[in-house]
């Protein structure tokens, strides 16, 4: 059928013939029945201050609507973390630590890599600044450390197994890997040196 | 007398008229209705006005038909649902684009609103091309379905939820049958055949 033909058909038919016709108008008279409402409808959530994702015509509402969200200019940065409820998002427990730990010991190894390929010199771990455990002495003082374990209680981060044991293997070949590019190297240059003593 | 919340499932392949036939009916039994569907381009909902679903404000006082993109907000598009809409009528729209059929992993906010339409209230609808594209979990929440002409018949674990399968399936067979004869004998009979069943 010509689908021209079906869109004119659309907009021809009526709400009233389109449901007799789907034979559904017991359903309408239902459905235009007043609801049933529970007692006490209103659940306390904590409200969104702004969207995840603004639109471009959101912008000036979001701007607008400081008011509603009863920002308050006068409360000082000092305050801030006064509020008991601001301050209980820096507290963390030991699974968010441990996966800290473990994430900070992989950013450590792949920055100093990193690092090694442009310096060129050296060893892979040379630059290493988690090698012998936290660069601040304990890990209380260890700020990236706490700040990293608050950041994955407040994103709910959880680190599979299978991701701690790929991430941990992989990184585990970092140090071999730049070994053997220059074992590779010495071998080609070894190989081009001896033919041209031979020739 | 009040009623329950209904949770209704509308299938149908193209050209049988599914949305049109969502649409008369919110248009005749609804008074505040929230269209959803994947990107917001379907022309069929484009002369109503957007529902930022974001602000609790509009979601409180809006009136009449109303729509939102699910890819502005993606899966929280369920979350502001569920905190924000209240005594309405939600139709996902070619929900099979967005819901995914792990309902309860992919979708925590979707199964909330599940668990408690009845008690938010809300109306609810899913609109499939096929039995095989709605999750399971909507499946054992949805109370009628609204049955058009689709390619697969209903089974598997789907056809174990439902309490009288049987009667579904042949319902499925007999639109099936009825659309196929229509189509064939040509002209705009084809549009609008659906039965309607409580599951």
């Amino acid at each position: 059928m010509d689908k021209t033909e079906n869109k004119e058909i659309k907009n021809e038919v009526t709400p009233d013939e389109v449901i007799q016709k789907a034979n559904v108008e017991d359903f309408v008279n239902e459905l235009s029945e007043e609801l049933e409402l529970p007692p006490d409808t209103d659940v306390p959530f904590v409200p969104d201050p702004e969207p995840d994702n603004p639109k471009e015509d959101d912008i000036d509402d979001l701007f607008g609507e400081a008011d509603e969200l009863n920002l308050d200019d006068s409360k000082k940065d000092d305050d801030v973390f006064n509020d008991d409820e601001d301050a209980a998002i820096f507290e963390h427990q030991t699974g968010h630590m441990d996966s800290a730990r473990f994430m900070l010991i992989q950013m450590d190894k792949m920055v100093s890599f990193i690092f090694h390929l442009f310096s060129g010199v050296g060893n892979w771990d040379d630059y290493r600044i988690r090698k012998s455990g936290s660069p601040h002495g304990t890990e209380e003082d260890d700020y990236e450390l706490q700040a990293l374990a608050t950041l994955i209680k407040k994103y709910q981060m959880t680190l599979s197994v299978e991701f701690i044991f790929i991430s941990a293997f992989a990184m585990g070949y970092t140090g071999v890997a730049t070994k053997a590019f220059s074992d590779r190297k010495e071998r080609i240059n070894n190989t081009k040196s001896k033919k041209d003593q031979d020739g | 007398m009040a009623r329950s919340a209904k949770c209704t499932i509308i299938i149908g392949t193209n050209n049988t008229g599914k949305s049109t036939l969502t649409k008369s009916i919110i248009e005749k039994a609804s008074n505040r209705a929230l269209v959803v569907d994947y990107s917001g381009k379907a022309k069929i909902w484009n002369e109503y006005d957007w529902l930022h679903i974001n602000r609790k404000e509009d979601c409180k006082n809006f009136e009449g038909i109303r729509r939102y993109p699910y890819s502005g907000y993606e899966d929280k598009t369920f979350e502001y649902i569920y905190k924000n809409v209240k005594q309405a009528t939600i139709v996902f729209d070619d929900c099979a684009n967005y819901i995914k059929q792990d309902v309860k992993k992919a979708h925590p906010y979707l199964k909330k609103i599940l668990v408690d339409y009845r008690h938010i209230p809300l109306d609810l609808f899913f609109i499939v091309h096929s039995v095989n594209d709605l999750a399971p979990t909507i499946w054992g929440h949805a109370k009628e379905a609204i049955i058009g002409a689709s390619q697969n018949l209903i089974s598997g674990d789907r056809l174990k939820m439902l309490e009288d399968g049987n009667s579904f399936l042949n319902i499925q067979k007999s639109v099936n049958k009825e659309f196929h004869k229509k189509y064939k004998e040509g002209g705009t009979n084809h549009y609008g055949i659906f039965k309607r069943i409580k599951l």
